[in-house]
């Protein structure tokens, strides 16, 4: 099948270059991947939160026809290395192996590893492994009593907010709650692991091949190049497919010691123990205002859950913090212990929980004022950072407002709550918030080889979580070699390419894109000298597959690099974000979590984005329908369109999910996750979403890196939640303080 | 184990089986056919979807025992015949598929709405039919704007 | 899964002689049994294919009863312009219930005989009387907003989950089970057992009976019904409250009226009470919303599903209102 790639090069609309191998269903995921001779594994999990194993049996288990390993913490029994959680500097989804102890520290943590010839007689085998355990209480909800705050940081503070917010004139002090969720990405967590003369192999899907590679190496103790990690298509990922899953250690052990195969697919129930989620957080906003709308102080005090095994807060301040002019700014976060799997990384960890409630304090100051919910944005809007007081390397916020206010129809709005009625007595209301993410960067190389015939590589061990880096990356090369797209391939996803970051905080068109235009501007610095040495490369060009000199006249680049020895030009290139020192670069490099910004030494970059919902409400039933969504952005220079609309589209209905329907509902009696699979775990089905409209505005940020781009693929949850629950206000007069927010809220 | 016989894709199969293979087990580890997914196991994330004697069917709640003497159809098989051709083109076009774990299941469940839906169907009807195919990324939108610029070009055609 | 012996029935007499036998299972369409299997909450060690015997998968209208046949799929029935016509409450209830694959998959006899979707019950973990009897229920301090406010009690609170055999309350329904005994009709109303009594049994089939069909007398109030569900998302998702009401009307006042009510109940519940306030009345948003809340009188609420008493109130109120403008 032919479709019209385009001319390439950035700023295109080319069409994603994973398209077809995707809709034919030949894109091979982690769990396609034939080895020969793999066994089976099934997981057991344990039924209690906390306490220890006191007897263990894995003879029934042992005795299923086909049965050749159950690894259980008394059979692995064996020390291994000591790599740690990724937010402590290592690679790890937690701090704690399971099968290393007999201690439990969560409800569903792997107790045991069951390895077959056949998935059915695993499975069958899994469920057979008796295990008593000697229970002990368990708290599980950052709401169960005796459980206590902890600082996170030592927060931030402008001025003296307590002080303008006792004499503000108007103010709003309001406690905002949003619930754990899980990413659930539809296609499942899974490892396939097969070692070689000491070598191990491994697919899963990955955002972080490299990573992966790092701390696998070590866990294993062997050298970084013997571990080979395989990761071409990953089908969803969000964050929690970026450390390494307890489940996949566990499958390379089982491989190792049984000298075959091993795939484990990690079932859905699962993976809401054996992977990571998104905390519980609860929100206090307290806005002060002058009676004409100008903010005056601006308090955000977030508690999130953590686990008891692993530290972890993700509180969205950095973000809040720069939203809005004003001179006292106060900003504290603090977590709560839980005995619960190690939470992680999910789409907008920090900024989606925060922006739920500082986006909703938002409106309700509005309210307060009685001034236009769009209008109080804009008349607070800061010309620098009101932290740190640096200029923003671009911010065009103001301008999503306007332009957001005109695509949605914001001014047919009547402020009046309730108000808006359909002729069938339906409920309108109309809402709106702000949506912000961080431009991060980090370390990456890459290399470029350009061939005589014109055709591109670009190699980088970087992944496409399906953002559509892919084809972003190949037109990064494309642009700065003039050449078509069609002609250039890109090889992601394997830890033998050159250093990739890890697909995480919005980051890969950023720092990949960075180290292919530099490894291709190599490439092309190369075939000028190698035309015509010694003339002003300045004033050459390369287009439709020629050099073209200074004076006018064209070399084809066929005949330039046909005349070199092995007939191409290939250039690795090592690539830092500006305020990067060389040996934070080089642990990136080497697999490690280097992040760069978003404040850094001259400048402070975020995506912005105004972010509007149309709410339908039945009169009666109160069901909560999302009629329209519409986003405005401003995200840098936009390398293709087509993907970066998807990803803010992606993010917006992702969004509405969030807002209305995702819980991961606690059992506190039990200290578990109570709604463990799809049915009971819900999110948008395609019938929740009604017309979704997104623009991107024509911004152009020269600071923030080379190509000049900014994050694209989370901004566009981060207002969604607030803006649909400011909808919800605006057509019933209800604030509803939490999500979701659910038909009984409105009755 | 069972021996069972039956059409995948036009092809005779006849293959002996235990009686508790999934039949999407069956395509992916039996017949090496991995474009049909599992995304959860039990019937409610459609990535299995593939049709059965004509109609589909989630290939995680059939077994493939169930499947004897019948016609089973996967996503390999509608491509390779060109069925779905124009479909997949508009999903490539219209950026319908991020991630593309969903995708085969999606175009199955969505040539099924082209075949017996109405030349003049709405988006929402698109929409209700399509709601036991999850997209978590979430091209929702883009796979309507897909399968009605499909079922335009099909009327027109 | 457990292996399973695995026959496929060549008639109806072999299977209903396969069935008789201790831990066997009956499958038609299979997407409950084989999701249920799968989560190890099924004892079946046998498990007969009924799925392909020819003749029980007809509709036809058998002089005042309206005949289903039990192997009739979900999807096809929903499509019969006769019963879209004069059944609305019917069809809508199976259009509104899980998705186009398991609508073409399961059948009519199955989708009767579908288990709760109580968490408790299908983590495979936790108490469950249902599950392990006398082990206890853990919905009654667990999260029990999905649970039941009638025909519970502390044994159970799990609710029916099917759409179509709420919708079958709202009628004068039968059901028709066969075994090596002969056949039989029982009234819908005995069919299913309320999970309060003993939460193990859920309907009176017995090993070796087979539902072969589902018997509805024909009534003119089947064209002013319709199937109501009120879910938390758009489309493919369990009732949070569902209600099902046909009435008999002359001009706007009702002479006569079936009210069911699903979500809330461990079988699919009648509303007598709700029927009684609306016979006689002239229909209104008032009447209608009286005669729901005549229906949850009676309710017993747990911790957080509360909400379902206004809420279930409040559809009963838009099934009947809908149903009086359907012609």
């Amino acid at each position: 099948m032919d479709i019209n790639m385009g001319n390439g090069g950035i700023g295109v609309p080319v069409v994603r270059r994973d398209a077809m191998a995707k809709v034919l269903g030949v894109a091979q995921y982690a769990a396609d991947f034939p080895h020969e001779n793999t066994a089976y594994a099934a997981l057991t999990l344990s039924k209690v939160a906390r306490g220890r194993i006191s007897r263990l049996d894995t003879a029934a288990a042992e005795a299923v026809a086909g049965v050749r390993m159950v690894l259980t913490h008394r059979s692995l029994n064996e020390s291994l290395g000591d790599e740690t959680f990724v937010m402590k500097g290592g690679h790890m989804q937690s701090s704690f192996l399971p099968l290393t102890s007999d201690e439990i520290h969560y409800a569903g943590q792997i107790v045991s590893l069951t390895i077959a010839d056949t998935l059915e007689a695993a499975e069958e085998a899994a469920r057979l492994v008796a295990i008593d355990y000697a229970r002990e209480a368990a708290s599980a909800s950052m709401d169960d009593a005796g459980l206590t705050e902890e600082p996170a940081d030592s927060g931030i503070d402008v001025g003296d907010a307590e002080a303008a917010f006792a004499a503000a004139e108007v103010k709003v002090d309001a406690t905002y709650v949003t619930p754990a969720q899980h990413h659930n990405p539809i296609e499942l967590y899974a490892a396939s692991a097969a070692w070689q003369d000491g070598k191990l192999l491994i697919n899963l899907p990955s955002q972080w091949v490299m990573g992966t590679r790092a701390g696998l190496a070590k866990v294993f103790g062997i050298p970084i190049e013997d571990v080979h990690v395989e990761s071409p298509y990953v089908g969803g990922a969000f964050g929690a497919k970026a450390s390494i899953l307890p489940h996949v250690v566990l499958v390379a052990m089982a491989a190792r010691r049984l000298g075959r195969p091993v795939k484990l697919v990690v079932p859905r129930e699962a993976g809401f123990t054996v992977g990571s989620f998104r905390p519980a957080a609860r929100s206090r906003v307290r806005l002060a205002a002058t009676r004409q709308g100008k903010l005056t102080a601006v308090m955000h005090d977030e508690v999130g859950q953590s686990a008891v095994i692993d530290h972890v807060a993700f509180a969205g301040m950095e973000a809040t913090s720069k939203m809005y002019a004003s001179p006292n700014i106060r900003m504290r976060a603090a977590t709560v212990a839980t005995d619960v799997n190690s939470p992680g990384f999910m789409r907008a960890p920090a900024e989606a929980p925060s922006f739920f409630g500082f986006e909703s304090a938002m409106d309700e100051l509005a309210v307060a004022l009685g001034i236009d919910p769009v209008e109080l944005r804009i008349m607070n809007e800061p010309a620098r950072d009101p932290v740190s007081g640096l200029p923003w390397s671009s911010r065009l916020l103001v301008e999503c407002y306007r332009r957001g206010a005109a695509l949605f129809g914001w001014s047919d709005r009547n402020p009046k709550p309730g108000s808006m009625v359909a002729a069938d007595g339906t409920l309108i209301g109309y809402g709106c918030a702000t949506a912000t993410y961080p431009s991060a960067m980090a370390p990456s190389s890459a290399r470029v080889r350009l061939s005589a015939d014109g055709s591109c590589v670009v190699y980088c061990a970087a992944h496409d979580v399906g953002t559509g880096a892919y084809t972003v990356l190949g037109q990064v090369a494309a642009d700065v070699l003039g050449v078509p797209d069609e002609l250039v391939t890109v090889e992601m996803g394997h830890s033998r390419h050159p250093s990739g970051p890890v697909s995480g905080g919005s980051i890969t068109t950023g720092s990949a894109g960075s180290a292919v235009h530099m490894a291709a501007r190599a490439v092309r610095e190369r075939l000028f000298a190698t035309v015509a040495a010694g003339q002003d490369r300045s004033k050459m060009t390369l287009a439709d597959r020629h050099v073209v000199l200074p004076d006018g006249s064209r070399r084809a680049i066929s005949d330039i690099i046909g005349g070199l020895p092995g007939g191409v030009i290939e250039e690795h290139a090592d690539w830092k974000p500006t305020d990067m020192d060389d040996k934070t670069m080089q642990q990136g490099l080497a697999g490690g979590m280097a992040f760069a910004g978003p404040v850094g030494g001259t400048h402070v970059s975020f995506s912005f984005g105004a972010q509007f919902a149309e709410v339908r409400i039945d009169p009666l039933l109160r069901t909560i329908r999302v009629a329209r969504m519409v986003g405005v952005f401003a995200c840098g220079r936009i390398i293709n369109p087509r993907t970066a609309r998807s990803n803010l589209m992606g993010g917006m209905i992702w969004g509405a999910s969030s807002a209305l329907l995702e819980e991961s509902q606690i059992d506190r009696a039990r200290g578990r996750f109570a709604n463990t699979d799809l049915a009971s775990y819900h999110f948008a089905a395609n019938a929740d979403v009604g017309e979704v409209v997104v623009e991107m505005l024509d911004e152009h940020d020269s600071v923030v890196n080379a190509i000049g781009t900014k994050a694209v693929g989370e901004v566009g949850i981060v207002g969604m939640p607030a803006a649909i629950a400011n909808a919800v206000y605006h057509a019933t007069g209800v604030r509803v303080r939490k999500t979701p927010i659910l038909m009984e809220d409105l009755l | 184990m069972t021996s069972i016989t039956l059409t995948v894709n036009g092809e005779p199969i006849t293959a002996t089986i235990p009686p508790r293979l999934h039949l999407a087990d069956f395509l992916r580890d039996h017949l090496g056919l991995t474009g049909t997914h599992l995304g959860c196991e039990h019937g409610v994330c459609g990535a299995c979807t593939v049709r059965l004697d004509g109609a589909i069917v989630r290939g995680c709640l059939v077994l493939a025992v169930q499947a004897d003497c019948c016609t089973v159809e996967t996503i390999e098989g509608l491509s390779d015949s060109g069925e779905v051709a124009d479909l997949q083109h508009a999903f490539a076009a219209r950026n319908a598929l991020q991630c593309g774990y969903c995708t085969p299941g999606m175009v199955m469940t969505a040539q099924d709405f082209l075949l017996h839906a109405p030349a003049d169907a709405s988006r929402a009807a698109i929409r209700e039919h399509l709601s036991g195919n999850y997209c978590r990324c979430t091209g929702y939108e883009a796979i309507v704007d897909a399968v009605e610029t499909t079922l335009n070009a099909r009327r027109t055609s | 899964m457990r292996p399973f012996l695995y026959s496929r029935a060549t008639s109806l007499e072999q299977a209903m002689s396969e069935a008789a036998q201790s831990h066997a299972a009956i499958m038609a369409g299979g997407t409950t049994l084989v999701d249920l299997m799968r989560g190890d909450l099924t004892g079946a060690e046998h498990v007969i294919d009924i799925g392909h015997l020819p003749g029980l998968a007809k509709v036809e209208l058998d002089g005042p009863v309206l005949r289903f046949g039990a192997l009739a799929r979900m999807a096809d029935v929903a499509e019969l312009p006769f019963l879209k016509q004069n059944y609305p409450a019917l069809v809508e209830s199976l259009q509104l219930a899980a998705s186009q694959q398991i609508r073409n998959a399961a059948t009519l006899g199955g989708n009767l005989l579908q288990r709760t979707r109580c968490v408790y019950f299908r983590d495979g973990v936790s108490d469950c009387n249902k599950r392990v009897p006398g082990s206890g229920c853990t919905a009654l301090d667990g999260e029990d907003r999905e649970m039941a406010l009638f025909g519970a009690s502390d044994r159970c609170v799990a609710t029916y989950p099917g759409d179509w055999g709420t919708a079958l309350a709202a009628f004068d329904t039968s059901i028709e089970i066969s075994s090596a005994a002969g056949t039989k009709t029982v009234k819908f109303a005995d069919f299913h057992v309320a999970y309060g009594d003993d939460p193990a049994r859920e309907s009176i089939l017995q090993p070796g009976e087979i539902v072969t069909a589902i018997l509805v007398q024909a009534t003119p109030a089947g064209r002013h019904s319709t199937y109501v569900k009120v879910r938390d998302r758009q489309s493919y998702a369990y009732a949070v409250t569902s209600a099902a009401v046909a009435l008999e009307l002359d001009g706007d006042r009702v002479t006569a009226a079936r009210v069911s009510l699903g979500g809330v109940a461990s079988k699919p519940w009648r509303a007598p009470a709700a029927e009684a306030a609306l016979v006689g009345q002239v229909l209104n948003q008032a009447v209608a919303l009286e005669a729901g809340r005549a229906a949850f009188a009676d309710a017993k609420a747990l911790r957080h599903n509360g909400f379902k008493i206004d809420l279930g109130a409040r559809t009963v109120a838009r099934a009947a209102m809908v149903a009086k403008g359907k012609h």
